[in-house]
């Protein structure tokens, strides 16, 4: 509701109401492009500066629809645009970043599933990294903003034959980087089996 | 085993993304002054644009018209033609419009829909005038044009701040002089709002606006009230594109809460008298008895922490009439010096000292001075009126009648930092 008051003063020409969506998505949106981007002032920018065509662009927006998911969209295709811009010359990869994925651990974690799990991150990040930005976006869009594949549809980045076709590859490939040890952790099927396994669980309608 | 896998990958990338970005700063101050540069990035391309037109009008009429004496002959009477046809369709065609099908109501109910029509647009303008006072009264508090930062810093803020609600021309002048622009100067007293009191309409696509800044402090929130308030007089201006905006901004009085303490009238701590404003008829502040000191007026704020520096002054001082000014001998404003200050006169020279002895300032020399300027109103409510509260004003603050002039009511001499 209260959303909807923010996206209406925004129409309105109010920028108050941009203050409103801007706490409420600001962090969320900077964690998706640092997924697709790999760097966080990078990310940032890439979040500010989609608050601002937000701003530009709210007059195209319907109201009666949420913000979010168009928001995203908006988002996500300027994280694409400057990964794939920032990566045809310089690597994106900061120093400390996959040490930094070492040190989460849920409380109480023992030593040896701590390790377990800081590798896990370190192979899913550097997979992320071998992904085309394109392809890093579907699986961000898929797996981290819960998108199903029909919303990915509706957001409108691209046609549903190259939604389902990128989401493909990007599954598959991410199934290929990781090793059997990490694809099996979470099943105790054979790593074999897993992997297509994981290209397999699309298609749902889950939000996150 | 499917299902596993994708919550899995969702948990992956999740603390992925929670710790490559632990934490956001406050993104907002970044994003809105963004948003600013926009619009200002805007209004100059669509200037230039505008300014970039004549030429495009140049390079019209060939395309249209043969450039020869010939085409231009059949171009101006097929002009005149359509002007003809036009004219003579638009009155039945505008009766018809706004008076109906002829009919026994039809003529009156034509002159009022005229007449209600226009009102409305006039009510709607004058709503859309008071809506962009009050959005820019809003950002008052948020700019500090004497804050000890860089002016180009001070100019961004004035450009994030004001830039959606004033001219560009206003913008600009202020943000070359961002001491000239208005905002909070310290913590407390801030100004809240505007307080509108007339939008009038000067002429089409014009509008003066005349309000009252209200300034508060953490007790007025606390026990209700202002602290002060500053009558301030706008114009409002329509742009080409149909937006309005702020085109000159005047401070024409200002006048704050005077806090009475138990040593001083008799009245609680707490008690807090707040001054009327003009265009009310209520009990008359007491008048203080002319202070003199060294064979000199020195009127005083007579309790202490009762103002707030909203604006930077300077001059040179100078006596006349037994009084101390500021300024030229041209435009100079009578001082009212802050609470504590004293006078003192050695070999000839007069001094004046703040509140801990110290000489901060030297009659014939040039000083700045934080405060504020009151004058008499040069538009207020009624001339009658303004005259009133400034002659109140002055009795209050024990200005006497010999020291004629505006008043500048002094927060304090600022000290040069020493060379």
């Amino acid at each position: 509701m209260e959303e909807r008051k923010a996206v209406e003063r925004l129409k309105r020409g109010d920028v108050g109401g941009l203050e409103v969506l801007v706490r409420r998505h600001h962090t969320r949106a900077v964690r998706a492009a640092y997924l697709i981007v790999r760097d966080r002032s990078l990310a940032e920018d890439v979040a500010q500066g989609a608050f601002v065509r937000a701003y530009e662009g709210i007059g195209r927006f319907d109201a009666d629809r949420l913000f979010g998911p168009w928001f995203m969209k908006i988002v996500i295709n300027d994280a694409v645009k400057a990964a794939s811009s920032r990566e045809r010359t310089v690597s994106l990869e900061v120093a400390g970043a996959e040490e930094a994925l070492a040190r989460l651990a849920d409380p109480g974690t023992g030593p040896q599933e701590l390790a377990e799990a800081s590798e896990v991150r370190r192979r899913v990040w550097r997979a992320l990294k071998e992904l085309p930005p394109a392809q890093r976006a579907v699986i961000v869009q898929r797996y981290y903003l819960g998108m199903s594949e029909a919303e990915m549809v509706q957001s409108g980045q691209a046609p549903p034959g190259t939604i389902k076709k990128r989401l493909h590859a990007a599954r598959g490939r991410l199934a290929r980087l990781l090793p059997p040890r990490v694809r099996a952790e979470s099943a105790p099927a054979s790593p074999e089996r897993s992997a297509p396994e994981i290209g397999a669980a699309g298609g749902g309608s889950k939000r996150g | 085993v499917a299902e596993l896998q994708r919550k899995h990958l969702e948990r992956v990338l999740r603390e992925c993304a929670e710790l490559g970005v632990p934490e956001t700063r406050d993104p907002w101050p970044a994003i809105r002054e963004r948003v600013s540069e926009e619009q200002t990035n805007e209004e100059s391309a669509s200037e230039e644009r505008v300014a970039a037109r004549p030429h495009r009008r140049r390079a019209w009429p060939p395309q249209l018209v043969p450039n020869t004496p010939l085409g231009w002959t059949l171009a101006i009477l097929s002009v005149l033609i359509l002007s003809a046809g036009l004219y003579a369709a638009s009155g039945p065609v505008h009766d018809l419009f706004w008076r109906g099908l002829p009919g026994p109501a039809g003529p009156g109910v034509g002159e009022h829909t005229d007449g209600s029509s226009g009102e409305s647009s006039s009510v709607d303008e004058e709503r859309a005038v008071r809506e962009v006072v009050k959005r820019f009264g809003e950002r008052l508090n948020s700019v500090n044009p004497q804050a000890a930062y860089d002016d180009t810093v001070i100019a961004r803020h004035i450009r994030v701040a004001y830039g959606a609600f004033v001219t560009p021309a206003l913008l600009e002048s202020w943000t070359k002089n961002p001491r000239n622009a208005p905002g909070s100067v310290v913590s407390s007293p801030w100004p809240e709002e505007i307080e509108l009191l007339e939008a009038q309409q000067v002429e089409e696509g014009l509008f003066r606006v005349e309000g009252d800044v209200i300034y508060m402090s953490s007790a007025e929130i606390a026990q209700g009230g202002v602290a002060g308030r500053e009558r301030v007089v706008l114009s409002v201006r329509k742009g080409r594109d149909g937006t309005w905006r702020i085109s000159d901004y005047k401070v024409v009085t200002r006048w704050y809460a005077r806090r009475a303490n138990q040593q001083g009238r008799g009245a609680t701590a707490e008690e807090t008298t707040t001054d009327s404003p003009p265009d009310e008829n209520t009990h008359d502040p007491p008048a203080q008895a002319p202070q003199e000191q060294a064979g000199l007026f020195f009127p005083q704020i007579p309790e202490p922490g009762g103002l707030s520096p909203s604006a930077l002054g300077g001059g040179k001082l100078f006596i006349k009439n037994r009084c101390i000014y500021m300024g030229t001998r041209r435009y100079a404003d009578v001082v009212v010096w802050p609470y504590g200050y004293s006078l003192s006169r050695e070999g000839g020279r007069i001094y004046i000292l703040n509140e801990k002895r110290k000489v901060v300032a030297r009659v014939g020399e040039e000083v700045r001075m934080g405060g504020g300027e009151i004058t008499q109103a040069e538009a207020g409510p009624t001339p009658e009126t303004a005259r009133r509260q400034f002659e109140e004003k002055r009795g209050e603050l024990g200005v006497p009648d010999q020291c004629r002039g505006p008043l500048w009511v002094s927060s304090g001499v600022i000290m040069e930092p020493e060379k």
